[in-house]
Formats: C-alpha cells, sequence, structure tokens
C-alpha cells in the first residue's frame, strides 16, 4: 500500500482568471444577454403601445350614419390610417399602420415602384391600395385596418406581453372591425365615433 | 356492452315512434265515413227553378235536397282582385246558426261587378275574362277562364250538407222507438262518437259539409298542407286514406303519409299546361280531402288519346269537413303564380321580417342557464360562425308557468339579454297556451276568476295535461282573453325581458297530452257558446293574432317576430312556421323541402325545418347536408330534443365544422336578396320558395319534381340530400318555346346551357345552387357575426347574362327593423343590364338613406373580357379596373357609389 503524500497549499499552480477558457466564455455569454435584455426593453418602451396614445386618422369617420357619402371619398389620397404617437413636442413620430402586427412593420412600406407585396403571396398591388376598403390580397393582408377581407386580421393595438416583449400576437377577424362592438380592450378596432370603448386593457 | 346499451336504444327507440293507433282513419270518423260513403254521380241536390236573385256583384240561389226536401241558400259572388268566385252555401233555415271562419281572411273580399246570363237552359255568370255555369239537375258549376272550363264543383255529385236536427231522446222503452228515432238509417257514431278512451257527446248531432272539386285541365294536385308527404297529391281514393286536415301534435310523425300534422291549409291547386286553378275551403272544423285520381287503365288512355285532350275522368278533391258551412273561394288563374297570388290577396302575406329573423337561429331543448347562453354566443364567436338569435325552450320557466324564469338558473334575464343584443344578436323564448292549474301563479288565477279559460261541455273548466302538468287553455277566441294574453307581452307587465326578446308559440293546436288524438275534446265550449269542434284548426291561429298584438304594442316600432307550429290559412300574417319534431335522418332532410314547397304555395313562405332533426342524434355528414340545405330555405333554425347529444358545430370534428361554417357565411352573404324576396312577398304576394312549375308551367316533366326548387325566378337550389354521394341530378327546366334558361354555378359561375337532367359532381363543401342567367342578385360579401352589424356594409351585384346579354334584378334596403318602410322609408332599386351597360333606377323616391356603397359587381356570361369600366354617377365619370374571375366571369373593382344615389357602369372594351 502506497503511502499518502501530502502537498503544501503554497506549492500549487494557480491558473490566472484570463487563461480559463471556459469560464471567459460564460461569462462574455453573460454580459451579452444583460445586454440584450436592456437593449430589448430599451426598444419595447419605445414602441407606442406602452405608453399613452392618441390616434389619428387621415379620415374623419361620420358620425351620423344617415349620411350620404362616397366611400371613394372616405380614403385620403395615399396614406393609410395611421396611428401617432401622442408625442407634439417630437417631430419625429412612430407611424404605425392601425391593425398589423408589429413584426410586419417593414412589410407595410411602399417598395421603390411604390407597390405593396401581399404578405404571403408574390402579388404585388399599388400602395394606393393598400386600405383602401377593396379587398385584393388573396391573404387580406392589404386591409390590416379594415373590414374588407372575408379572412383578414386585425392585431388589436395592445397587446398584453412579458416585459421581455414575449407572448402571441392577438387579433381578432377583420369582420369585427367597425362593426359597432368593442373586441379589443383598447377599442382599437372601433374608430366609428359613435361606438365609445372603454380601455379594458389594464 | 355497448352492443347491449344499442339495443335497448334500438327497442326504445321504436317503441318512441309514432303510433297511428292513437290517431282516427276516415273510418273511425264518423263524418267522414258517412260523407266518403256518398257515391258519386247520384246527386239528390238541384236548383230550385225561379229562386235566381240577381245583384250587382253576387246572385242567390236556393237549393234543394230531393231526399228530403231540406232547402239551401246559395251565394256566388264575384271579387274583384283576379276576378275570382266565393261561393256560399248553408242552410236556408238552420236549427242554429252554423259556424263561419272569418279570421283567415286578411279582410272582406272585394266584390265586383259581375254580369249575368239568364237563359232557360242555364244560367251563367261572368266576371272579367272568367265565368261561372251553372246546371240545376244535378247541381253543378263549371268554372271557366277563357272558355276553358278549369274547375267544376259537384261534378261528381258527392255534394253533402248535413242539416242540423233535434237530438232524438235516448230510448227508454220499445213502444216509442218508432217516433224517437225518425231515422233508424243513422249508423252508430252518428250522434255520439268514442274514440279509445274518450266520447264526443256531439249535442248538434251530425253536420257534416261535403263539396267535390274537378279540374279538368291538371295533370298535378297539390297544396293542403300540413302533410309529410309528397309536393304532389297522391290518388287516395280507393287507396287508403285521404289527407287530413286537423291540427295535431303527431309524436314522431310518419314519412309519406297523409296523416294530419300540426297545421291545416285548406287550399288546393290543380294545374296543368293549359290552365291553373285552385279551391280555398274556408273551414276551420277537422276535414279530410279525398283525391281521385284520372283512370290510367288502357282504355281510358286510348278514349283519351281518340278524343283529344279531354280527360275522361279528371283529377278531383272531395273535401269533408265536420261542421261549418261551405264556403269556397275559387280561384281562377290561369297560371300558377297567378292563382298563388289570388290566394294570398284573400288571406294575406307575411308581412317583411326584420333582418335578424331572415339569419340563422340557434335553438335546443334546452339551454341549461343563462352562463350556457352566453357560452354558445361566445363559442359562435370564438370559431367565427355568424348567429344571430338564441332560444329557449320550456325550461326557462319557473315549472312551466309562463312569462316567469326559474330563478335558478336564469336569475339575471335582463343581463344575459344584454350579453346577446351587445352582439347585435337577440334571443326568442317559448310562450304556450297551456296554463298550469297552480293557485297564486296569476296567469292562472286571472284566468279562474275572469272565465277565461275554454269550457268542457258542462261549461266548467276545461282541464287537461301538458308540460305543466294539470292545465288549463285560455279561450282565445274571445277578443278580451286575447287581449289580457297579448297584455302580458308588455315590458311592463313581464318585467324580467326586455322588447327585442321575440316569441315561439309551440303546443298550440292546442296539444293536449291526455284529449282524444292529443287534442282538445271536440264538444268543449268556446267564446260565443261555439264547440270546439267547430274552430279546432283555428286555435293556434287565435293564439298568433293575441301575440302579434302584444309584441305590436311592446314596441310599436319594432316588427314583431313570432314562431308558431299550429297554423290555418291567414296565420302567415301573423307568424313564421317549422315543421315541427322532424327526426335525424336522411328521409326526413328531404322531407324539409317537400313540406315547405307545400306550404309556401299555401301563403306560407316564411318556412323552415329544425336543422339536424329534432329527435334522434345527427351524425357527422347528414348535419353538414342538413346546414347546407337549410341555409337556402326562408326559416333557418338549428334545434333538437331535451334526450339529444349537444350538438352545436364547435362539438363535432374540425371539418364539419367548417363545412357548417362555410354554408352559414354562405347564407348571410345572400341575406340582402332574402330581405329584398320578403318585401317583394308582401307587396306582390308570391312564394318567396317555389316549386318548379311556378316559374315552368309547361314543363310537364317539371310539375312533380320536389328535390329542388327555386327562390323566386333567380336562383335553382338542389341541396344534396343523400348520404355518400358524390353527384347529384339536377333538373334545368324548359321553358314555353322549348329552350332552357342559362344556369351560373354560383361558387364558380360555371355555365350551363341544357336542359334536362345533368349530374354534377359535388364534393363535401358543394351546396348546387345555380343562378338563372337573366337576373341580377344583390349580396353581401362581409359576414359578420350577426346580421344587424351588417346594415351599413357594401353591397355585391351578381350579374348573371341570358342569351342575349341581358338581365335585370332588385334590391330592397330600409332600417331592417321598423314599419318605417310602410310609409316609405326605404331604397328599392332596379338594376338592368344590356349593351355592356349596368344600369340601376329607383322605384319610387328614396326616401332612406345609407351609408351602404358598391363594393364590386360581378358578371358572368359575357363574350370577351372588357379591359375597363366606368362608372358614371352624379355627373360624375370615374374609372374601374376590371378583375379575372372564375370562368370567364369578371368583377368591376370597386364602383364605390353610395347605394342611394342612381349609378350607370358601362364596360369598356
Amino acid at each position: 500500500m502506497m503511502k499518502k503524500e501530502w502537498v503544501k497549499r503554497e506549492n500549487m499552480y494557480y491558473k490566472p482568471f484570463y487563461k480559463q477558457k471556459a469560464k471567459v466564455l460564460l461569462l462574455v455569454i453573460f454580459l451579452f444577454a444583460i445586454a440584450f435584455f436592456v437593449y430589448e426593453i430599451v426598444v419595447i418602451n419605445q414602441l407606442p403601445m406602452s405608453s399613452p396614445i392618441k390616434t389619428t386618422y387621415s379620415y374623419n369617420y361620420n358620425n351620423n350614419f344617415n349620411n350620404n357619402r362616397e366611400p371613394r371619398n372616405r380614403k385620403a389620397s395615399n396614406s393609410p390610417t395611421q396611428l401617432k404617437t401622442d408625442d407634439n413636442q417630437n417631430e419625429k413620430s412612430l407611424e404605425i399602420i392601425r391593425g398589423i402586427r408589429l413584426f410586419d412593420y417593414h412589410a407595410y412600406k411602399p417598395d421603390s415602384k411604390n407597390m405593396f407585396h401581399c404578405l404571403s403571396d408574390s402579388k404585388a398591388i399599388p400602395y394606393s391600395r393598400v386600405n383602401d376598403d377593396f379587398c385584393d390580397c388573396a391573404d387580406g393582408s392589404d386591409e390590416p385596418s379594415t373590414n374588407a377581407c372575408a379572412n383578414g386580421k386585425f392585431y388589436c393595438r395592445y397587446q398584453k406581453r412579458h416585459i421581455t416583449g414575449r407572448g402571441r400576437d392577438f387579433y381578432i377577424p377583420s369582420s369585427r372591425v367597425n362593426d359597432r362592438v368593442c373586441d379589443c380592450c383598447d377599442g382599437s378596432d372601433e374608430t366609428d365615433s359613435n361606438v365609445n370603448c372603454r380601455n379594458r386593457c389594464l | 356492452m355497448s352492443l347491449i346499451l344499442f339495443f335497448i336504444f334500438a327497442i326504445l327507440q321504436s317503441s318512441l315512434s309514432v303510433d297511428p293507433s292513437n290517431f282516427k282513419t276516415c273510418e273511425q270518423s264518423s263524418f267522414c265515413k258517412r260523407c266518403r260513403s256518398v257515391k258519386p254521380g247520384q246527386s239528390h241536390y238541384a236548383i230550385i227553378p225561379g229562386s235566381l236573385n240577381s245583384y250587382s256583384d253576387s246572385v242567390t240561389l236556393e237549393l234543394v235536397n230531393k231526399e228530403n226536401q231540406h232547402k239551401f241558400d246559395l251565394k256566388l259572388t264575384g271579387l274583384v282582385k283576379g276576378n275570382n268566385f266565393r261561393l256560399e252555401i248553408d242552410e236556408k233555415q238552420p236549427l242554429s246558426p252554423r259556424y263561419r271562419v272569418t279570421d283567415s281572411l286578411k279582410e272582406t273580399p272585394t266584390a265586383g261587378q259581375i254580369k249575368v246570363i239568364d237563359t232557360n237552359e242555364q244560367l251563367t255568370v261572368s266576371i272579367g275574362p272568367n265565368k261561372a255555369v251553372f246546371h240545376s239537375e244535378p247541381f253543378r258549376i263549371d268554372f271557366y277562364h277563357n272558355e276553358i272550363l278549369t274547375t267544376s264543383v259537384n261534378s261528381k255529385g258527392l255534394m253533402k250538407f248535413e242539416e242540423l236536427r233535434s237530438k232524438p231522446k235516448p230510448v227508454e222503452s220499445s213502444e216509442n222507438q218508432e217516433e224517437q228515432q225518425p231515422s233508424v238509417e243513422d249508423e252508430p257514431g252518428t250522434w255520439e262518437e268514442n274514440f279509445k278512451s274518450h266520447h264526443d257527446s256531439k249535442p248538434k248531432g251530425p253536420e257534416a259539409v261535403a263539396l267535390d272539386f274537378s279540374f279538368p285541365e291538371a295533370d298535378i294536385l297539390f297544396g293542403i298542407p300540413e302533410h309529410a308527404d309528397s309536393f304532389a297529391l297522391r290518388t287516395t281514393h280507393g287507396k287508403g286514406d285521404p289527407y287530413r286536415l286537423y291540427n295535431l301534435d303527431v309524436f314522431e310523425y310518419e314519412l309519406n303519409s297523409r296523416m294530419a300534422l300540426y297545421g291545416s291549409v285548406p287550399v288546393l291547386y290543380g294545374h296543368g299546361q293549359r290552365a291553373s286553378a285552385g279551391v280555398f275551403w274556408n273551414n276551420a272544423a277537422e276535414t279530410w280531402v279525398d283525391i281521385h285520381g284520372p283512370e290510367s287503365n288502357v282504355v281510358s288512355s286510348i278514349v283519351k288519346f281518340v278524343s283529344g285532350s279531354v280527360k275522361s275522368d279528371p283529377y278531383a278533391a272531395h273535401f269533408i269537413s265536420e261542421s261549418g258551412v261551405i264556403d269556397v273561394f275559387i280561384l281562377m288563374g290561369p297560371t300558377p303564380l297567378d292563382t298563388f297570388k289570388q290566394y294570398t290577396d284573400i288571406t294575406g302575406t307575411v308581412p317583411l321580417p326584420q333582418q335578424f329573423a331572415l339569419a340563422y337561429h340557434q335553438c335546443r331543448w334546452n339551454y341549461n342557464d343563462q352562463k350556457d347562453v352566453i357560452t354558445v354566443s361566445e363559442k359562435f364567436d370564438e370559431y367565427d360562425i355568424p348567429m344571430d338569435t338564441m332560444w329557449l325552450d320550456i325550461e326557462y320557466t319557473d315549472n312551466k308557468k309562463y312569462f316567469t324564469w326559474d330563478k335558478q338558473k336564469f336569475g339575471d334575464s335582463i343581463e344575459m339579454i344584454k350579453n346577446l343584443t351587445d352582439l347585435g344578436r337577440h334571443l326568442t323564448i317559448i310562450i304556450d297556451p297551456h296554463i298550469k292549474r297552480e293557485g297564486g301563479y296569476f296567469f292562472h288565477d286571472d284566468c279562474t276568476n275572469k272565465g277565461y279559460y275554454t269550457k268542457n261541455k258542462d261549461n266548467n273548466d276545461y282541464e287537461g295535461w301538458c308540460w305543466p302538468g294539470s292545465a288549463s287553455y285560455p279561450d282565445l277566441f274571445n277578443p278580451e282573453v286575447r287581449k289580457y294574453f297579448a297584455d302580458q307581452y308588455l315590458v311592463e307587465n313581464f318585467k324580467t325581458y326586455t322588447k327585442d326578446v321575440m316569441i315561439w308559440n309551440d303546443m298550440n293546436e292546442p296539444s293536449v297530452f291526455n284529449g282524444p288524438e292529443v287534442t282538445m275534446l271536440k264538444d268543449n265550449l268556446h267564446f260565443g257558446g261555439w264547440e270546439h269542434r267547430d274552430v279546432h284548426n283555428l286555435y293556434g291561429h287565435m293564439q298568433l293574432v293575441s301575440t302579434f298584438d302584444g309584441l305590436s304594442r311592446r314596441d310599436p316600432n319594432q316588427r314583431p317576430f313570432i314562431l308558431s307550429r299550429a297554423h290555418f290559412s291567414g296565420s302567415q300574417r301573423y307568424a313564421a312556421i317549422w315543421t315541427g319534431d322532424n327526426k335525424a335522418d336522411w328521409e326526413h332532410l328531404e322531407h324539409s323541402i317537400k313540406m315547405c314547397l307545400s306550404e309556401s304555395v299555401a301563403g306560407f313562405s316564411f318556412c323552415g325545418s329544425d336543422v339536424g332533426g329534432f329527435f334522434g342524434n345527427v351524425e357527422a355528414e347528414l348535419f353538414r347536408r342538413w346546414y347546407q340545405a337549410a341555409a337556402f330555405q326562408p326559416f333557418f333554425r338549428s334545434h333538437a330534443h331535451i334526450d339529444t347529444k349537444r350538438r352545436e358545430p364547435w362539438l363535432f370534428p374540425e371539418e364539419t365544422r367548417l363545412i357548417i361554417r362555410d354554408a352559414l357565411r354562405k347564407r348571410y352573404s345572400y341575406l340582402p336578396l332574402w330581405y329584398t324576396m320578403f318585401y317583394e312577398h308582401e307587396t306582390v304576394g308570391l312564394p318567396v320558395m317555389r316549386p318548379m312549375l311556378a316559374q315552368y308551367p309547361h314543363d310537364k316533366d317539371a310539375f312533380a319534381i320536389d328535390s329542388q326548387y327555386l327562390l323566386q325566378d333567380k336562383l335553382l337550389v338542389r341541396p344534396v340530400m343523400q348520404q355518400g354521394v358524390n353527384k347529384v341530378d339536377v333538373y334545368f327546366p324548359v321553358k314555353d318555346d322549348k329552350t332552357g334558361d342559362l344556369w351560373y354555378d354560383i361558387d364558380n359561375y360555371q355555365k350551363y346551357e341544357n336542359t334536362g337532367y345533368i349530374s354534377v359532381p359535388v364534393d363535401e363543401n358543394k351546396i348546387p345552387i345555380y343562378q338563372r342567367g337573366g337576373t341580377i342578385v344583390p349580396k353581401k360579401e362581409r359576414i359578420r357575426r350577426s346580421s344587424p352589424l351588417m346594415i351599413h356594409d357594401p353591397y355585391t351585384l351578381i350579374v348573371a347574362l341570358d342569351k342575349n346579354h341581358q338581365a335585370k334584378g332588385t334590391l330592397f334596403i330600409d332600417d331592417e327593423k321598423s314599419y318605417e318602410y310602410r310609409s316609405g322609408k326605404f331604397i328599392y332599386t332596379e338594376f338592368t343590364f344590356d349593351k355592356d351597360t349596368l344600369r340601376s333606377k329607383f322605384i319610387g323616391t328614396p326616401k332612406y338613406s345609407t351609408n351602404s356603397w358598391l363594393e364590386r359587381v360581378v358578371i358572368a356570361g359575357l363574350n370577351r373580357q372588357p379591359k375597363q369600366a366606368k362608372i358614371t354617377y352624379e355627373g360624375k365619370t370615374e374609372e374601374l379596373d376590371i378583375l379575372e374571375n372564375a370562368h370567364g366571369a369578371i368583377t368591376v373593382r370597386k364602383p364605390g357609389s353610395n347605394m342611394a344615389k342612381e349609378f350607370t357602369i358601362q364596360l369598356i372594351y
């Protein structure tokens, strides 16, 4: 049987921390993650949903249903229905088309030929036909703010989410837009001024 | 184990279906047996010479029964509308007055100027192109339209009019037997009658009336609903029982049967290629109709062939009623549509329903509590299936006491109703006429104290057995009782509901579980001393009069919606009807069309069947097909028995749910057409749902078709009603000039040009429906969760061109709810397409304004594709895009003009 040999603590070799690759790697990842979350939180806080927003519309929905109006006049030239952050001092306001998913924010910008590309197929339509109250895309993506498309989806403005931004996008069928029933908790589906939706989000 | 359960279930099922022995045959019904045994060709009735009195609008004559010299008054009146005739025959001096039905009539028909020519041989009364020729002995009247003999009264000599006689005293001893019983020939059952354990004391004795009507021009007889039978009437003479009209609650009724059902509408039509005619037998007592068919042996057909078109033995209908008088309207045609209109001119049309009533109804016996109701409504939203009305059957009440709620289950009924109305939905609740006999129940106490109940023969309150147990039946023939009943519908009296709640009147035949044939005793007494025998078929009708009055007074700005099971001629003025307690099987699905077609030509355009079948569990395929069929029937409601499995669409596999959703969305897209059709029904009086012969009266092959039908002259509907088929045979009819119309499949605009049966492939989603070339149909293609939410939505027009590239159609728009349309607040537009141009033109001046606009125009049947279109309205012209559609059809993109503006759209090549 071998005799046990004792080694003195002072005689052991210590690797400096910067030479321990695994630990450094872990630390770097950890720091990156923290930075990412901080970034995310900042970005999310800049989004309109968590700050008080006033809705303005490019057209004015008439109070009186018995008033004859031409629907083609409802729509103002080429600008889709828009949301603006209520930041009167700030010149640069974020414009988000009502009813779209934030994920698709960039898809709702006109391309170089001023066309809009339907989201789930290659069909392109003039950008002026986005939200013109007539359904042109087979997937209903050209009418995010109106009820023109049978299979369209309307994403409510208020999306209940975790602080990290996770959560499923909440939408209602387009047929519930402007049907005089408040479906979104923030009432963003009803722009008829004769319907007053109470904010039920919080 | 499951096998055993299955067998137990099967045994239960078979023992549950209708037992025909609970209901009388003609043989068991003394008056029917007496009248049916009259020998043809030996009529004892004759006109008394010199008895003629002529007036400007009518003639009167006296008839005599040559057997006993009893005299009768006859009156023949000419009517302004349709140049029809009304024939009334009553005893000259009856022992007591005989009942005359007036409640069926919309108003007293206006009499018109007649011309009387009285020569020695014969008397002729004419009005317009029609004339009646009297024959004295035996008595007969022949009715001609433009010299074509269309209807002949008593030509078979089957008339029988039993004069009222004093009842012979019961035989006390053998000595006076002879003088006490003068009519020894009276067979048993004449003076009193027994059926099962029930006794009918017949205080007035025999008092039947019977008359036959021949239709020499007819190749088909139809009408006299309600029977679970084919649209074409079968020959019953010498082949079993006649058709019976006696409102009865038949448990699990049999198909292909002439047995009586819930409703009785005694109007019968005879139609042939040359002419159509009809008779309306205005009698509310129990009635049997014996159908005599043409002889079909070789000899007679040779005779027919040799003698040309003259039929040796024409179709005839022998009407037999237990009491009352003979009061018949002869409808002179000459086309089927003319005849239908002549009937609704007399008895009225269905008033334009609120829009929601034409949408989809969700019912079940029973939705258990208010939470259940709300959850079901929410589920429809969750699966994005449109639905307009939730229904509550009897279990919502406090122990079947109507005008009360079960406090445990529906404690907050107002909140529940608000939950529905917030979504544009409605609630309909059941109110039956049987009243629970329970002290402290206000309705019962009031009826007892004020003597409002129907009396038995000894003048005490009649007690029967129904859902609440011991129950009595308000005497709705008493105007004061009707007012009392109506008052209960006012919101100040029924505080736990709102004026948006609509009413379902069920069990109003009346149904009495322990009565003879599940109804009331015939010797019960009503207001004015009339026996129940005289008025039976009107009892449900009088409940509807009362309900309609109550709902009208509850909210004068809202058109009432009422659903009724019992009905009589004229009930269509107050209520929609459904075909009662059907069964979840394929044959019942087929009968939903047959039965509603018969009802539709008899004034009841607002007709439907329980989707899925009331009794039994429905399997997925049948359920899908039933929704598809019902989506194109006027009244569209799903309903089920309390013992069946729950069957809301989401309880089925996803595929089934989606097919049902698709069918419902199709229904909603066609709501503007339904609404326009019902407006036109009210104003014009023609049925919405029409048999093929209505539009194609010369196409003999189409006469008896009852597996398909037309909606007006616009859509041909031939739903799939067989299990597991991948094709159906659609009959495309032939016009007068032997050519056919063009028909376009509504799903893909595929064109059909041939006539006759064409086999069409179908998949699970397919509802074979075709739009006729030459028509323009309005639609709304934005489907909301309920129809009131669609009121401001834009319209789509479907233009289906005929061979000349023309088409026309109409659209009616109003507030979809109030009576304001009757003071002109509507937009009624006619669209015409001709020479590549679609024009809209108002009929009358539009006094209603709308936000709705024209979203798209689909045009099917063009030869070539236009490059562009331009719209002109209000002096402006704008260019429109053309989009390609299936099978060469095109879509004009977003014309955009407001529906309250006239416009012109021109196609540019």
